[in-house]
């Protein structure tokens, strides 16, 4: 079932064209990955998505209903963690809960409930300065899963851990929207990242940033550490970086 | 371990420095190179300290009470105030400069004009300390207010938040700091500027005391005050210490 859908998005920063008529949809229990360069406009079509950017063309629908330009309807996690310094864990991942209006205790319990699998009982009174990085990402992903559990955005959720932590938490990340079934679309600029996740990848290239191909990962889940050493994943790899080559948003190399 | 040692050669240093201009003030007072009335030794100061004490903690009464309701409602005009300029950028360019002009102004420029709008009570005591001490608060919490994380604003926003949450949420909170640093300059500003404004009158503060003493020529007792309203500002200070770092539990963890 088709959830979420955006329909011909553009997008321009002082009249300087940044996305163009980008289109994708995303279906229940799906994992999907955007893909592309830094800077050809991915965090901007998430702004677009969640609703606090409205684009100068195009529509996004959620359920069949439109939500073009309406904050609160989409969960979305930014690129930085923004857990607020001044609140301790629990408080930071129940925010959603009490902006939306339940009573501290609810929230707390409501939230409570996740704090085992997502790997931070005990850390309910700890202040975020006092996370590891991997830790932190986890309570920012629980955040937003409390938001609006349906459909999250993640804006590279991964890309500031180190090696080991990130390999750690993409497995983690697999089991556990599986076990909640999420459906989730991020982004990313780790090919081998968005292989070992994603059930589809969107490609996104060119100057103003547009979806250049959308690519099926066939590979059953639950996915093994093996899977990203195999030949199939390096088939994957090869075709993806076949169409990034030729991304003229590159052209200032001379590729 | 290294912490631990460090802070007590950092509270050592200027305790050395304190007893060695003590000792120097006791020298030249004992050699007689100033006349003994116009400064005094550091003993009889510490006897008229003692000797005054009841009537030092009585007057100091007054001049607090005048610095607690002066700082009161400082507080509240630095809040409206910063939440004003923040809200409305024709405020905060408006009055921003005008605000920082006006501290040029000395309070003890003004405190006469007090006197003559308000007369000889509590009133131009209160009305000076608002004065002194609204400032550095208001700057404080304005630059808290600018220093918000917008990232936090739009994730807020993302989740439906209304501007009374995301004021409550994140600007609140990120003004704290700012406000604590205002603080600690204003109480002590609050204590002076409540003697500062006794001393053109009335029947009870430290600020008359003082002036009394001064017409007595009684200028070891005279010292008493200073120190004693020295010692009164220490204490608030350390007492806003207390309470920030009471109120901003995530810092220093
Ligand atoms: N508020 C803004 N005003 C003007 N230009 C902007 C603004 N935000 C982004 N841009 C520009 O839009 C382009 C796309 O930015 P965006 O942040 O969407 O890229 P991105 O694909 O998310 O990059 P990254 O992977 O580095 O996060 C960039 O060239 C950027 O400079
Ligand atoms: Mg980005």
């Amino acid at each position: 079932m088709n959830i979420l859908k955006a329909e011909d998005i553009s997008v321009s920063y002082d009249s300087s064209l940044v996305i163009k008529d980008v289109s994708l949809n995303l279906n229940k229990g799906e994992v999907v990955c955007l893909l592309g360069a830094s800077g050809i406009g991915k965090s901007t079509l998430f702004g677009v998505l969640s609703g606090v950017h409205l684009p100068d063309l195009g529509r996004v629908f959620l359920k069949g209903k439109e939500i073009t330009g309406k904050a609160g309807e989409i969960s979305y996690m930014q690129q930085r963690d923004l857990l607020l310094p001044y609140k301790t864990i629990m408080e930071n991942v129940s925010l959603p809960l009490i902006i939306n209006g339940a009573s501290k205790k609810d929230a707390y319990m409501a939230a409570g409930a996740y704090f085992e699998s997502f790997g931070l009982t005990g850390c309910e009174k700890k202040y975020p300065n006092q996370l590891s990085g991997g830790m932190r990402q986890r309570a920012a992903l629980l955040r937003t899963y409390l938001f609006k559990s349906d459909i999250i955005l993640l804006d590279e959720p991964f890309s500031d851990l180190d090696v080991i932590t990130k390999h750690a938490m993409q497995t983690w990340f697999l089991s556990i929207a599986e076990k909640l079934g999420v459906t989730a679309l991020f982004i990313t600029h780790d090919i081998d990242e968005a292989i070992f996740l994603s059930d589809r990848i969107y490609v996104m290239t060119g100057k103003p940033g547009k979806i250049a191909n959308e690519i099926n990962i066939l590979s059953q889940k639950p996915r093994q550490a093996e899977f990203a050493v195999s030949a199939e994943f390096n088939a994957y790899k090869r075709k993806i970086m076949d169409i990034l080559k030729n991304d003229s948003f590159f052209s200032f190399v001379g590729l | 371990m290294k912490k631990r040692l460090k802070s007590i050669t950092d509270k050592a240093y200027p305790a050395i420095a304190g007893v060695l201009i003590i000792i120097i003030w006791h020298v030249i007072s004992a050699a007689g190179g100033v006349r003994e009335y116009l400064l005094p030794s550091p003993m009889r100061v510490l006897f008229a300290f003692v000797e005054t004490l009841p009537e030092l903690m009585q007057h100091a009464g007054t001049t607090l009470f005048e610095a607690f309701v002066g700082l009161t409602f400082g507080i509240m005009l630095a809040f409206i105030m910063a939440v004003i300029m923040d809200r409305a950028d024709f405020f905060y360019r408006a009055f921003y400069p005008v605000l920082v002009v006006s501290q040029t102004i000395p309070a003890i420029a003004v405190a006469p004009l007090l006197v003559l709008w308000l007369g000889y009570g509590v009133a131009p005591k209160i009305a000076l300390v608002v004065l002194v001490c609204f400032f550095p608060i208001a700057i404080g919490m304005l630059d808290g207010f600018k220093s918000i994380d917008r990232d936090a604003v739009v994730l807020l926003r993302a989740m439906g938040a209304t501007s009374g949450q995301v004021f409550y949420h994140i600007k609140l909170p990120s003004c704290l700091g700012g406000f604590f640093a205002g603080l600690k300059i204003s109480v002590s500003y609050a204590v002076v500027g409540a003697v500062i404004a006794e001393w053109l009158g009335g029947n009870a503060g430290l600020g008359v005391y003082m002036t009394r003493v001064r017409k007595s020529y009684a200028y070891d007792k005279m010292f008493a005050v200073i120190i004693f309203i020295s010692i009164i500002s220490l204490l608030l200070i350390k007492a806003v210490a207390i309470l920030e770092k009471y109120s901003m539990p995530w810092k220093d963890k």
